[in-house]
């Protein structure tokens, strides 16, 4: 099966008789059954292009468009939002599902490095592990922000829905602000959900609110990054939205973001839309 | 005592955690975010914060930090030679299960015993000190029993009493020991389900032997009256079944871990195994299977850190960011045959001064006066530096910056020592067309800035912009006053001016302002600088690497540099071209 495998590509261009006669050579069988191969290869060659236009080019094609998206998924968000706690929270869910372990938030401190872990996610299918990745959020590991937005096929943006003071706001806004100027960059376009997360605490602010202030706060900064240059800066600066228009996530952002509320402490149904969000990601026919 | 012990992996997981004491606030986040992730660790053993000191220890290898967190007023000094063995226990122990727990390892027997030795030790010392007693200097190779008999002999009861009396109150004896056991240590969740039965069962066992080394570590302390005779059985006793089963343990533990100690190596997971010999060495290092070792990566880095300071990068800067690049590789695998290890050193070198520059917090000074304005109170900012090096004509710059972005900004005049300062800030006053407070010569520059402030609030202005006297950073007297105008003024930004051309000077004049600005003050939390402007950054050609220099020296960033005589040359630093510049 190894020769026919490689001539089936030939087979495609190949005048169909001298395909059949090379079959029939080559696999010792009558013209016959030579050509009733060759078809069966051809089908299978049809199938196997369509797949990679379609499906395999991890592509959601759900527009019909192509989009050109990574295949991981990249927790992202300010220090301290709960990302790490998410990361090992969809990381032993799989687990837990298999030997009754508990599916609790292990304690965690401040990340001080990119962690990514391939495992299958709750709900998808056991055989395809998927990537996932954990993107610190302090500020000094910043730089490294490109080389990750472009290995996203979904992003989940995590913010201490407990912690929104106007400081608090200007640092989630700075940050989004950076990962949108990225994605558009790099021309990817992942699907993003920004995440209420601790929505189990008082005070956590509801996802409509934390929009407003949000695009409230990004809009400021359309003007104020690019109020001076940057010294013998050669390259192009991407500026987000339009000038005078106020910054919408819907028009704006570079990609698809939708809004959430949930808890990773304490799971279960409150984490439900995270998980909805990530399996949407991956649909089943993309394998 | 010790409030705290935590070993955590890189990405933040919480493998182990001892805690005698719930801590207050979030010290090891602290220690995280301020030392850890600022490449700084090298210089200072130990972390101040609140009430607490840290000492960490990090095993690259592993990505994990151990870390000890007690109460700054004690002097723990076993800390280090706990972190030590620790250091060493956990991976031994856990090698195979450190990259893939899911919460925290079952650590606790182990590190009881660690802790208990550490303990010993430091008391005996101690006791060896206050005793004076020549005959008994130890060498810390010594093993604890042969010390503890000793310890006996001397006969100094209150010591032993008391400790007993500690420690039974802290374990309550064997029994609550194991109580203990099953009940404060956080429960692990187990990440993985083969294998855990027979760890489990080993660990028994060993609780066993603690148990018993426990009970005879209390009998030697003399509470029941032992003769020195029985103590030395019993010693004898346990030298026989509690050190040999413990190195047993080790190998049974993890049958690996031993025979590759062995090998003096131990990564077996990139296929081919070539075994211990020269022949293998090579082609592990070859084919990129080979951990880098000190001695591989030394030749390069020396050349990197050469290569640093020919571009202007102050002598401890390049050692310290060489330094952490070594940290960042010894250990680690180079994975293909393309990769040489010096271009891991350049990649890892760009890493840590590319992080270096990076600001840890975004410094937009457009953006904070905005929000001021809309709290509706004025933004303000004071210069500060030496003599001449550009102070008036960056605070004219920014002051263009910001007027040109529809605020509206007054100056400050409180340079009230050198004659023609005022006058100088009036003529840019003039060319911007905006308004000057000044009070004239030989005032208390302090209360001008605080009026100053106050006129602006009053007449609706949004950014005020003080100018300092030039001050050698050696000159107290001048040095104090100028920390009693920024604990008055309260700014929301405090900026140091400094030379690009400076080199090393700079950096010494930023170290002390900033230390001046420490001592001097007289409140808890002082007020320093937080950020930079480098001034003629458009004479300096190549030589970039002041840059690092300055932000290495006080890990704030470069917020503007100036790039000529104009009001309009007042740039962003471009990181990445400083970093492209000096691996060029
Ligand atoms: N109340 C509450 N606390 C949460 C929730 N999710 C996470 N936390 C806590 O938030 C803290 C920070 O969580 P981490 O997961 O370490 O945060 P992180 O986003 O990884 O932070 P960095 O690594 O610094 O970027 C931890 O103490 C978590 O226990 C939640 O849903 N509710
Ligand atoms: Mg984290």
């Amino acid at each position: 099966m190894e020769t026919l495998r490689g001539a089936v590509p030939d087979a495609l261009q190949t005048p169909l008789a001298s395909a059949e006669a090379a079959v029939a050579r080559q696999l010792g069988v009558s013209d016959d059954a030579a050509l009733a191969i060759l078809i069966a290869a051809t089908l299978l060659a049809i199938v196997l292009a369509t797949w990679a236009v379609t499906g395999g080019n991890s592509s959601g094609s759900a527009a019909g468009g192509r989009k050109r998206t990574g295949d991981a998924v990249v927790l992202l968000g300010n220090s301290g939002s709960g990302k790490t706690s998410l990361f090992y929270k969809l990381l032993t869910r799989h687990f837990a599902k298999m030997s009754r372990l508990a599916d609790k938030c292990p304690e965690c401190v401040t990340s001080m490095e990119i962690q990514e872990k391939r495992f299958p996610l709750v709900g998808a299918n056991v055989d395809t592990p998927r990537r996932v990745i954990d993107f610190p959020g302090h500020a000094r590991l910043r730089t490294q922000l490109p080389e990750v937005i472009v290995q996203a096929r979904c992003l989940v943006f995590l913010v201490d829905a407990a912690a929104v003071k106007p400081k608090d706001i200007r640092e989630i806004s700075s940050l989004l602000y950076d990962v949108f100027v990225e994605i558009i960059r790099s021309g990817c376009e992942p699907r993003m959900l920004i995440v209420c997360n601790k929505c189990e605490a008082s005070g956590a602010i509801a996802p409509e609110d934390l929009r407003k202030k949000l695009e409230k706060e990004i809009d400021g900064l359309k003007t104020t990054r690019h109020s001076i240059d940057t010294e013998g800066d050669d390259e192009m600066e991407i500026a987000l939205g339009t000038e005078g228009v106020p910054f919408e996530f819907d028009s704006d952002a570079g990609c698809e973001v939708e809004f959430c509320s949930a808890s990773v402490l304490e799971g279960g149904a409150k984490l439900d839309p995270v998980l909805d969000f990530i399996a949407d990601a991956f649909p089943a026919t993309s394998a | 005592m010790l409030d705290v012990f935590m070993i955590f992996s890189k990405s933040g997981l919480v493998l182990f955690k001892y805690e005698l004491a719930t801590l207050k606030g979030d010290p090891v986040d602290a220690l995280i975010r301020t030392v850890l992730l600022e490449n700084r660790s090298t210089t200072d053993t130990v972390f101040k914060v609140g009430s607490y000191a840290i000492k960490w220890k990090l095993v690259n290898k592993y990505g994990i930090v151990c870390v000890a967190v007690y109460q700054s007023s004690l002097a723990l000094t076993y800390v280090d030679d706990l972190l030590e063995n620790v250091a060493t226990a956990f991976p031994r122990a856990f090698k195979d299960d450190i990259a893939d727990a899911t919460g925290p390892l079952d650590f606790g027997t182990k590190f009881d015993t660690l802790l208990f030795e550490a303990e010993e030790n430091s008391r005996r010392s101690n006791r060896q000190n206050r005793a004076k007693k020549p005959a008994a200097v130890k060498t810390s190779g010594q093993t604890p029993e042969n010390d503890n008999t000793d310890d006996n002999d001397t006969g100094d009861e209150a010591d032993d009493d008391e400790f007993a009396q500690f420690r039974s109150t802290r374990r309550g004896g064997p029994r609550g020991y194991q109580g203990r056991k099953s009940g404060s240590r956080s429960p692990k969740s187990g990440g993985k389900g083969s294998g855990n039965a027979t760890k489990a069962k080993r660990a028994w066992n060993e609780k066993e032997d603690m148990t018993e080394e426990e009970r005879i570590a209390l009998d030697v302390t003399g509470s029941n009256g032992a003769s020195a005779d029985e103590v030395e059985a019993a010693y004898l006793r346990k030298a026989k079944v509690y050190l040999p089963d413990e190195e047993g343990e080790m190998a049974d533990l993890d049958k690996e871990a031993a025979e590759e100690d062995g090998n003096d190596d131990d990564d077996d997971d990139g296929g081919w195994n070539f075994g211990s010999s020269a022949v293998g060495n090579f082609f592990q290092r070859l084919t990129g299977q080979k951990p880098l070792t000190r001695e591989d990566l030394s030749l390069p880095i020396e050349t990197m850190q050469k290569q640093l300071q020919a571009q202007n990068v102050s002598a401890v800067a390049a050692r310290e960011i060489c330094e952490a690049v070594m940290q960042d590789l010894e250990g680690q695998k180079l994975g293909s045959m393309t990769r040489g290890v010096s271009t891991a050193v350049r990649e890892s070198c760009e890493k840590a001064l590319q992080r270096l520059l990076a600001p840890k917090r975004s410094i937009d000074v457009l953006r904070e006066a905005r929000a001021a304005k809309a709290e509706g109170r004025p933004y303000t900012i004071v210069f500060i530096g030496v003599n001449g090096v550009g102070k008036s004509t960056s605070l004219s710059k920014v002051c263009y910056y910001l007027k040109n972005n529809g605020l509206k900004v007054m100056l400050c005049a409180c340079d009230t020592f050198r004659s023609g300062a005022i006058e100088q800030l009036k003529v840019h006053s003039k060319n911007l067309g905006v308004p000057v407070f000044e009070a004239g010569y030989n005032k208390d520059a302090a209360s001008v800035a605080v009026n100053g402030i106050k006129q602006a609030k009053d007449t609706g202005m949004d950014v005020v912009l003080i100018d300092t006297a030039g001050r050698m950073q050696n000159n107290e007297p001048l040095m104090r006053s100028l920390t009693k105008l920024v604990a008055k003024t309260k700014p929301d930004l405090c900026v140091q001016v400094v030379e690009a051309l400076a080199g090393n000077d700079a950096t010494d004049q930023l170290v002390h302002f900033d230390k001046a600005l420490k001592d001097f003050s007289e409140t808890t939390v002082p007020r320093t600088i937080d950020g930079m402007i480098m001034t003629k950054f458009d004479t300096i050609g190549d030589k970039v690497g002041g840059a690092i220099s300055l932000v290495h020296a006080t890990g704030q960033p470069i917020i503007f540099v100036g790039t000529g005589q104009k009001y309009t040359n007042i740039n962003k630093l471009n990181a990445k071209k400083i970093v492209r510049v000096l691996l060029q």
